[in-house]
């Protein structure tokens, strides 16, 4: 009897390992596919030739200044807003839990906002690509994460102690992303004009802006952040469980907590700095996949991460094409895919899914 | 050979102190009740051994070592806590669960050990045929058995329950305490906080009486008397003797 019980999980995790390596292939599919579409056709082979071979053509320039940096920062910062999502809903035992509903998207973008007309991190000449220069792009990513963390831990505090019911700290984050929103919109009502143009780019989330600079300190972020959340994989199951629990089965509850809501706090803000508020990732995403595999943070993680890259790419893919030759800010969309989708899983009953009985 | 001895413990919250100078000796391989009216500090005694609260004052010993000096991951190899209620927000599948029982043993991933161990977990608290179904789907009765089989998962040599008959019909009252007085004679020392006083005197060995945060009383049956009940509930009642067995029966006037 042992023997089949051990069988049985074996085998429903070789399907939750299937479902990890499933996302890593369709995610590179859509890499390749993201790079060759757009306005200008490219093929496998000039990817393949502007990548490996050193010749100065358009297309090597289009692949690897434009394409490239925005396929790839798709895939970083739909991993960044995922995972966060995902490892906040696990640690703060909420399903609602997500950068965008704790008011951290909102605060992050705020934080953008205020660098660039307080700090004076972007200068108000004009480029070809934006109505404000970016000087500064780290002192962006810390003033958005500075501010993301007051959000952070006004949740913290609610979760610790006033012991707060889920509901209660969905409300607070509701609260906390308005009362940004009116700091931005304050921010705005000051701002001079190229300012103020600058400002609403932060309000809705676009790719257009990415560059190997974003990428790189992306990379540089999430990848630790990532690994940081797989090496805490057990910890934060075991929270999943309770406080009491966890602590029982011997993990430190308080630093966990606060560390893990800090990292994921740095993920969604820089991912915000960069690319403004990309709406929905974070809550929808991490539900998809523990609708699929359950929520065995083992596999959760590396695949709401590999799925989070898959749903934001499709979703700049579709963006960059709907109204094509002009493309629509990638926020929008997640917003109008996000929304129905999470409505469907409420209407189907959230914390159901495939495998289990 | 002493197990667990508690000196002097004072716990309170914002001053006010919800245990009192708790001194006490638990032997080894004995179920024993935490017994007491509400709020006498029962459920925060359980947690004060675990140490998922911290003591202000005083100390709590396992085998000689003070709790404290123990790593997170070496205390939960020693103490396994069920408290009285766990509402997991995203459901796991059984056996997922009282694998994670294991988790102080697993270095990186579970190995084939933890497996068979969780497997045979299972088996001893008769689910391995729900192994796979949802914790959310299961009764009172399972998932109290669930929970039961992570901590002994953990392997223990000290287990912990608050109130694990609360909210279970009679037929699972019965089967979850047969289960610990078993688990008990294979020699883990199990410590219940409960409120049922004539379950707790059918099946267990010691007791410890809290009143207000202070201890009681403390022994075996024979301290369970119509005076000792009385004065610590402070309601009449009738013990009755019979067979060796006691029973308490409340007067209603």
């Amino acid at each position: 009897m042992n023997k089949s019980v051990i069988k049985e999980y074996k085998k429903i995790t070789t399907r939750k390992r299937a479902f990890v390596i499933g996302s890593l292939i369709m995610l590179l599919l859509l890499i390749t596919l993201g790079i060759t579409f757009g306005s200008s056709q490219i093929s496998f082979t000039d990817i393949f030739n502007s990548i490996f071979s050193g010749s100065e053509s358009s297309k090597r320039q289009i692949v690897l200044n434009i394409r490239l940096p925005r396929v790839l920062s798709a895939v970083l910062a739909g991993m960044a807003l995922s995972v966060s999502g995902a490892v906040m809903q696990s640690i703060l035992r909420n399903p609602l839990g997500s950068p965008f509903t704790l008011g951290i998207s909102n605060a992050s973008a705020f934080g953008a906002a205020f660098a660039v007309i307080v700090l004076g991190a972007g200068s108000t000449q004009s480029s070809v690509f934006d109505a404000v220069l970016i000087d500064n792009p780290y002192l962006i990513t810390i003033s958005a994460f500075f501010w993301s963390l007051a959000s952070t831990f006004v949740i913290l505090f609610m979760a610790r102690f006033k012991d707060a019911s889920p509901e209660t700290m969905i409300l607070t984050g509701i609260i906390m992303g308005s009362l940004f929103i009116a700091g931005t919109t304050a921010l705005e009502f000051f701002a001079e004009d190229v300012q103020l143009a600058s400002i609403v780019f932060w309000t809705f989330g676009d790719l257009g802006r990415a560059s190997w600079n974003e990428f790189y300190i992306l990379l540089a972020i999430i990848i630790p952040a990532l690994l940081y959340f797989i090496w805490n994989r057990w910890n934060i199951q075991s929270l999943n469980t309770g406080d009491e629990t966890a602590n029982s089965l011997g993990v430190n509850v308080e630093k966990t907590r606060i560390r893990v809501m800090l990292i994921a706090s740095l993920t969604t803000a820089v991912a915000v700095s960069f690319f403004g508020i990309i709406a929905f990732v974070g809550l929808v995403v991490p539900h998809l996949v523990r609708r699929m595999i359950g929520s065995d943070e083992r596999f959760l993680i590396p695949a709401t991460a590999l799925f989070g890259g898959v749903f934001l790419l499709s979703s700049d893919l579709i963006a960059r094409s709907i109204i094509a030759p002009m493309v629509l800010p990638v926020g929008i969309l997640t917003s109008f895919i996000g929304a129905p989708i999470f409505i469907i899983l409420l209407i189907k009953g959230r914390g159901k899914n495939l495998w289990l009985k | 050979m002493v197990k667990i001895e508690l000196q002097n413990l004072d716990f309170g919250y914002n001053g006010n102190l919800v245990l009192k100078n708790i001194s006490h000796q638990f032997e080894k391989g004995k179920l024993i009740s935490i017994v007491g009216p509400n709020g006498s500090g029962k459920s925060t005694l359980l947690k004060c051994i675990d140490r998922i609260l911290k003591v202000q004052k005083g100390r709590i010993l396992i085998d000689a070592v003070e709790i404290s000096k123990f790593k997170a991951n070496e205390l939960a190899k020693k103490i396994a806590y069920v408290p009285q209620s766990e509402g997991g927000t995203f459901p796991a599948s059984v056996f997922d669960t009282v694998l994670l029982g294991r988790k102080p043993h697993i270095q990186w991933s579970p190995k084939n050990d933890d497996l068979k161990i969780t497997a045979a977990t299972l088996e001893k608290l008769d689910l391995e045929g729900i192994s796979q179904k949802s914790i959310n789907k299961l009764s009172g009765g399972q998932r109290q058995r669930v929970f039961i089989a992570r901590a002994l998962a953990q392997q223990p040599e000290i287990l912990l329950l608050d109130e694990p008959t609360a909210n279970l019909d009679l037929k699972h009252q019965l089967e979850v305490l047969k289960l610990l007085k078993d688990l008990s004679s294979q020699g883990i020392t199990v410590i219940v906080a409960i409120h049922d006083l004539n379950l707790a005197l059918q099946f267990s060995d010691h007791f410890i009486l809290l009143k207000s945060g202070e201890l009681f009383a403390c022994g075996g049956k024979e301290i369970i008397s119509n005076h000792t009940i009385e004065n610590l509930y402070d309601v009449k009642v009738n013990v009755i003797h019979n067979n060796g067995d006691h029973f308490i029966i409340p007067k209603t006037n």
